[in-house]
């Protein structure tokens, strides 16, 4: 069952892979112009650096580990791509399509868009790997942690994009969706009091990078176990909403072509 | 009237715009977070060191200002370079208005009603967040003057990328670059005094400063000195992209190829 659902995954993935290619001057510039777009911002932050040494506690070196671990998140959910039009594909009735399928709704929802910029934020991670004191527990826990930002903010992007079943309008989820991310791209450790209580348990995006970074600098053993904890019970929540919303969903009867 | 034209097609386009007012919110919302995000910033680095020339009131202010400035863009690149593209382009030639001007007005309505909008907005919650401006600002209206320049030069910058479509098959990757540009050499997120002198004397020779730094940086610390400055250093800069692009302009358009029919 697991073996099917893979070679499904990766048939989708093959398949943008190549329709990417097909167009290959695009998707060198755009995947360059993703590595140039971190490389842009993380200049910023070195200027920064360069005149204040420190904010907080953290050093370059931290913020280094933060675009690393931001860079795997963004390649990840490159994949997943599309589940920020699941609201559109909502309101739109074009869900019927994805119904019509003996596959997993959301699973299929999430994969069949590959978003190919994100290769280069995977670049960007992999050319600021040595500029880091790097050990193997330091690398396996990036892995681990980038998995888990994904999973929330997936989750994140899910719960948003169901609240369509309940309230019918998509709004503009991609601004209010870049207003979270603002927690996840700049150092988390100068929130206090509400907000920070905010953005670690209501919205979990402090789970995201900011969290992880402190824990790969020093491991932690609760924190680790609560961030595991957080994402997986998240994204839990996310599926249930999505699938009690889908509950409520009417179709169109629209007719579309894919092509 | 030669003007008249133009006019029409920007109030058709603001028309259009007060269609879409919910993701003037939305976009709000997002430059409530960014203001949120950089209160919290600065009031750490202002807790244990001082930064020249500034205050945590007046460098959010400067962020709030900027950030209002360049989220107004209209991206119309985009539909520039399909229309290239796509060959639909020819249509200006045989219309009685000019592509570059129409693009301009498109733009510049666009461009004034998110400002104020957003400025409006953003003043509220910069006031919640960091009080009253330190400074004066009744030489707002004066600044205002330095924005539209802003608008003017970016607009230059982003039909002369829109202009490359005619030579490349995607320009999206030189979009980006300039952008990224205008972020950190434009002054977006921080003032480019912060910066250590090499770069600032480098970023404050580059054309990017007139998008952002320029105005933002009058609008908090205001003086007769520094605006004729500013203004004199935008026109500058609107004068030698306006000479770029009318000189790849010609060069492109003669690749029009139009097939009788």
């Amino acid at each position: 069952m697991e073996g099917k659902f893979l070679k499904f995954i990766f048939q989708y993935i093959a398949l943008g892979l190549k329709s990417a290619m097909e167009y290959r001057f695009s998707f060198i510039s755009q995947t360059m112009g993703m590595f140039l777009n971190d490389f842009a911002f993380l200049s910023l932050w070195w200027l920064l650096f360069s005149s204040f040494n420190s904010i907080k506690n953290w050093i370059f070196e931290d913020i280094l580990l933060l675009f690393i671990l931001m860079g795997f998140i963004w390649f990840f959910l490159g994949f997943l791509t599309n589940l920020r039009e699941i609201g559109e594909i909502i309101v739109s009735g074009n869900l019927d399509y994805y119904l019509l399928y003996p596959k997993p709704i959301l699973l299929h929802l999430a994969i069949s868009n590959f978003d190919y910029t994100a290769l280069g934020e995977l670049l960007f991670s992999l050319v600021l790997l040595p500029f880091i004191h790097l050990t193997l527990f330091k690398l396996g826990l990036i892995i681990l942690f980038s998995i888990t930002g994904v999973i929330i903010l997936s989750a994140v992007i899910i719960l948003l994009n169901s609240s369509v079943f309940f309230f019918g309008s998509t709004g503009n989820f991609k601004s209010l969706l870049d207003s979270l991310y603002t927690f996840v791209v700049y150092p988390s450790n100068v929130y206090k009091g509400l907000i920070k209580f905010i953005i670690l348990f209501i919205i979990p995006v402090g789970f995201v990078t900011g969290v992880p970074v402190d824990l790969i600098k020093n491991f932690d053993p609760p924190f680790f176990t609560l961030t595991l904890i957080i994402s997986l019970s998240f994204l839990t929540l996310s599926i249930i909403v999505f699938y009690v919303g889908l509950r409520r969903y009417e179709s169109g009867n629209l007719l579309t072509v894919r092509v | 009237m030669y003007v008249k034209k133009y006019i029409s097609i920007a109030k058709v386009n603001l028309i259009n715009l007060l269609a879409y007012k919910f993701d003037f919110i939305f976009r709000e919302i997002f430059l409530f977070f960014l203001i949120l995000v950089m209160v919290n910033i600065w009031s750490v680095i202002f807790s244990t060191k001082q930064v020249v020339g500034y205050t945590l009131n007046t460098m959010i202010y400067y962020f709030m200002f900027s950030e209002c400035i360049i989220n107004s863009r209209y991206n119309f690149i985009s539909k520039l370079e399909e229309e290239v593209k796509s060959g639909d382009v020819v249509k200006y030639l045989i219309k009685p208005y000019n592509i570059v001007f129409y693009y301009l007005f498109l733009f510049l309505s666009e461009f004034l009603f998110k400002f104020f909008t957003f400025f409006f907005l953003s003043m509220f919650i910069t006031i919640l967040f960091v009080g009253f401006p330190d400074f004066n600002i009744l030489t707002l209206p004066f600044t205002l003057i330095s924005v539209f320049l802003s608008a003017i030069f970016l607009f230059l910058m982003d039909f002369i990328i829109g202009l490359f479509a005619f030579w490349l098959e995607d320009i999206k990757g030189l979009q980006y670059i300039f952008s990224k540009a205008i972020l950190v050499a434009g002054g977006t997120i921080f003032p480019l005094d912060i910066f250590p002198p090499f770069f600032k004397t480098l970023f404050e020779a580059l054309p990017f400063a007139s998008a952002c730094y320029l105005p933002a940086k009058l609008f908090v610390s205001f003086s007769w000195f520094s605006f004729i400055r500013v203004i004199y250093t935008q026109l500058k800069w609107i004068l030698i992209f306006g000479f770029i692009l009318a000189f790849i302009y010609s060069i492109a358009i003669k690749k029009v190829e139009i097939n009788g029919g």
